[in-house]
């Protein structure tokens, strides 16, 4: 090489320049992204910077829609429109009105916010600006949110909220990596799972942690770990026991949870009372209780060669029937159910591309009708009923 | 050109004079290939520590799955590909053009993973690529280092080499999480940017550092089959390859230490990185001193007090009944003097005594001896901690620690005073 400095300097020098242009570019994406709108769930560009807003920037008094709901056009105009709106755009009869709270998962200034549409209006997101979570789950008038601080170092919490006004009631840090949350119907319980699994192949048994928390106290009543767990009335217990999932009971009394041992993945019925659980059917991931409480949506675990797949299924409580979704893709995640007929569920965007955005998908729960987009860019549903 | 060739001859027959300004006598190709390092240090932690989330949150992989991409490639494979690349150095006598084949390859890597994008298939072969460049350059690159410097200063210089691959392996995850905190999700722009650092590290070896002097590898030495008996009749290499492999049976994997370490000191699973950065950051600080020391002072007694440190940090692990911040702090600062005081003084050790046409491939052969034991360590451990818990697994690294730390001292002072009559 005649001028080594030479050229390392014009290397360097490149590098420099594409990396600036790199970080400008993907900087005007996300901007751009906020801009076009090209989503029903994305704002216009003129909705003013998140700082602006306190708590909530609803649609409603931030952004100049030209058809801009407000909210009590939704309460005035009551089942009709509820009804008329939601056929039209996506073939599901409801008879009530419905909110439903998710993840707001665009690349775009908004990403990991918690948002809202109603039912009727799924093009009208709200965003609440004060809540980045990884997961999040809303009933009973209280919500759950596991956010991450990313920063040198990433640490997690979970935080409880009203949500009506989105005031934070409590915050605890968290042990790991969020994976799924859970309200009581009542809003008196909520349940969380995160990764506690380190990193990197030392950890090929993975483990997690499910803590069950009283709201109103904001404080954590049980770790799953330390219930007693029967198997057909025997006592039955293991150093690699894993739970998660929660899902309770419409009581709040009783919950159903995976419990994973040995490489199996058992449903178990938990009786918050006692701190006991029974395993009540084998093969059960991520359980999801009907409305109703008989029957649990959940993914269902296949191998092909070494490769983890799951398929959505439908246990009956009473029958010990299990029933196919007619989704064929699959689907890591906890079902939330839309209505005792429908669930939703959440898809990577693409599933070839780079998918750090996430659809979610609707199905009919009796396993017949080909599966519907439900919502773009959103992840970790859950569904409100208005009064 | 500076001719070392003296020096080779001269061996171990007497030792050259300690002088005062050691690092200054070090070869300024040390400090290039140190460069080379430090920019594709950079850009493959800025991957690998992003890598876990990328893939458990964004793909939403299970992290089952993800230590099955991240375990297949530590195994025997890179092994059998730094065995080979390590012969056909020697053999060919490009050392350099090996060792830029393995870098070009990793650089090469990361594009890939661009057009990989969320395809798990596609990642797994992409992140294999990666580790075979990984195998394919580092015995070369060792090769390099040590054809580089006169036999009294190697300890020395592989400290600078290893000082500067440190900072690299400090500076990636910090910048990769400056970038995702900026730029939520913007996976593809990291990707680049690992890149173009990758870029910058095969054009510092490509342009800065030279072949090595054909004086130390003269024509009628060439290499054959034939080769490889002389490298397994020098007792001391023999002995060295075993230290390797006992030492790294009896090392505990800085993962599972982190993984206790966390346990017990009760804190977020987030601040794992940050143990990482920590260990990283005194492995740096200490690289030098400990370097300069061992070619002053000895290097055996540097290496073994380094694994005197590691049965520390057991203890230390085992006994101390909390963690609070302060002996989190000092437990990592030991790790990191740990590393500073064994890693490079072996290779330095080991390059000492393997005639320098078939250095590659000695360097080659201690390199799988050490990942085999930490792959036997790796499964021991996690066997031990699953069935009886972490307690009894450190107990019984340390007792081997202790057996192994006797025995090497021994042998190895043994065959020293050999030598040295011989």
């Amino acid at each position: 090489m005649r001028r080594p400095n030479l050229i390392f300097a014009v290397l360097c020098l490149a590098s420099a320049a594409a990396m600036a242009t790199l970080v400008y570019w993907a900087k005007t994406r996300v901007s751009d992204n906020t801009a076009a709108a090209p989503r029903n769930e994305t704002p216009p560009s003129e909705a003013p910077p998140p700082a602006a807003v306190p708590t909530t920037s609803s649609s409603k008094d931030t952004t100049p829609l030209p058809r801009a709901s407000k909210a009590g056009e939704t309460e005035a105009n009551g089942k009709s429109s509820a009804q008329s709106k939601a056929t039209a755009s996506d073939g599901v009869r409801h008879t009530a009105s419905k909110q439903v709270f998710y993840r707001h998962n665009g690349i775009d200034s908004r990403y990991g916010r918690l948002a809202y549409v109603q039912l009727a209006h799924p093009e009208q997101p709200e965003f609440v600006d004060t809540l980045s979570c990884e997961t999040a789950h809303v009933a009973g008038g209280r919500g759950i949110c596991l956010g991450a601080r990313r920063g040198v170092f990433t640490t997690y919490s979970a935080k409880l909220f009203d949500a009506k006004t989105f005031e934070v009631l409590a915050q605890f840090p968290l042990k790991g990596v969020p994976s799924r949350s859970r309200v009581s119907v009542d809003g008196k319980l909520a349940a969380l799972t995160v990764f506690v699994s380190g990193h990197g192949y030392e950890s090929l048994d993975f483990s997690t942690q499910t803590l069950l928390i009283d709201v109103d106290s904001g404080s954590i009543i049980a770790d799953l770990e330390e219930f007693s767990v029967s198997r057909n009335g025997l006592l039955f217990s293991s150093k690699d026991f894993n739970f998660w999932g929660v899902t309770f009971t419409p009581d709040t009394r009783n919950f159903y949870a995976t419990l994973s041992t040995n490489r199996q993945h058992f449903l178990v019925k938990g009786e918050i009372a006692k701190r006991s659980a029974a395993v009540v059917h084998d093969n059960v991931e991520c359980p999801s209780l009907s409305p109703d409480g008989t029957r649990v949506a959940y993914k269902k675990r296949f191998m092909a060669g070494n490769r983890v797949f799951w398929q959505l299924h439908i246990l009956d409580l009473k029958t010990g029937k299990e029933t196919a979704l007619a989704e064929k893709r699959s689907v890591d995640d906890q079902l939330e159910w839309l209505d005792n007929d429908h669930v939703l569920y959440t898809l990577p965007e693409s599933e070839s591309g780079p998918s750090a955005s996430t659809n979610i998908w609707l199905a009919d729960a009796d396993g017949v009708g080909a599966p519907k987009l439900f919502l773009r860019k959103a992840y970790s549903p859950s569904v409100v009923s208005l009064p | 050109m500076y001719r070392f060739d003296w020096f080779e001859r001269r061996k171990h027959r007497a030792k050259a004079p300690p002088s005062a300004g050691q690092i200054a006598n070090v070869s300024p190709v040390i400090w290039r290939l140190g460069m080379t390092s430090f920019f594709t240090d950079i850009s493959s932690e800025m991957v690998y520590s992003v890598l876990p989330v990328y893939l458990v949150l964004h793909l939403h992989l299970s992290p089952l799955q993800y230590g099955a991409i991240d375990g297949v490639y530590n195994g025997l494979a890179v092994v059998l590909v730094s065995l080979t690349a390590g012969w056909m150095a020697d053999r060919s006598r490009r050392h350099k053009e090996v060792a830029l084949t393995g870098y070009g390859l990793s650089a090469i890597c990361k594009l890939f993973l661009l057009a990989a994008g969320g395809v798990w298939s596609w990642l797994i072969v992409v992140v294999g690529l990666d580790r075979i460049g990984k195998g394919i350059r580092s015995a070369p690159r060792d090769a390099l280092i040590s054809l580089n410097t006169p036999p009294h200063l190697m300890a020395s210089a592989f400290a600078i080499h290893r000082a500067l691959d440190a900072g690299g392996a400090l500076l990636g995850p910090i910048i990769a999480f400056v970038l995702l905190a900026q730029l939520p999700g913007a996976f593809d722009v990291l990707w680049m940017t690992s890149f173009l650092f990758a870029i910058l590290g095969v054009a510092a070896l490509w342009l800065y550092v030279p072949k090595p002097d054909p004086g130390l590898l003269p024509l009628d030495r060439k290499i054959s089959r034939k080769s490889l008996p002389t490298l397994f009749a020098s007792r001391r290499f023999v002995a060295l390859a075993g230290c390797g492999l006992l030492f790294s049976v009896a090392t505990v994997s800085d993962g599972f230490i982190y993984l206790v370490l966390q346990e017990k000191g009760g804190t977020n699973a987030g601040f794992l990185p940050l143990f990482y950065v920590a260990t990283a950051a005194s492995y740096m600080l200490f690289s030098i001193p400990a370097g300069v020391c061992a070619d002053r002072l000895g290097r055996t007694p540097v290496f073994l007090c380094g694994f005197a440190i590691l049965g520390l940090i057991y203890s230390l692990l085992l006994f101390m009944p909390a963690i609070g911040p302060l002996t989190l702090a000092g437990c990592l600062l030991l790790l990191g003097l740990y590393y500073a005081g064994t890693e490079g003084v072996l290779m330095a050790m080991a390059s000492a005594t393997v005639p320098a046409e078939i250095r590659t491939t000695g360097i080659a052969i201690l390199a799988t001896a050490i990942a085999l034991g930490k792959l036997g360590s790796s499964l021991l451990f996690g066997w031990i901690w699953n069935a009886f818990g972490v307690w009894y697994a450190i107990v019984t690294f340390g007792v081997i620690l202790m057996a192994v730390l006797l025995v090497a001292g021994i042998s190895l002072r043994v065959i020293d005073r050999k030598y040295l009559h011989a």
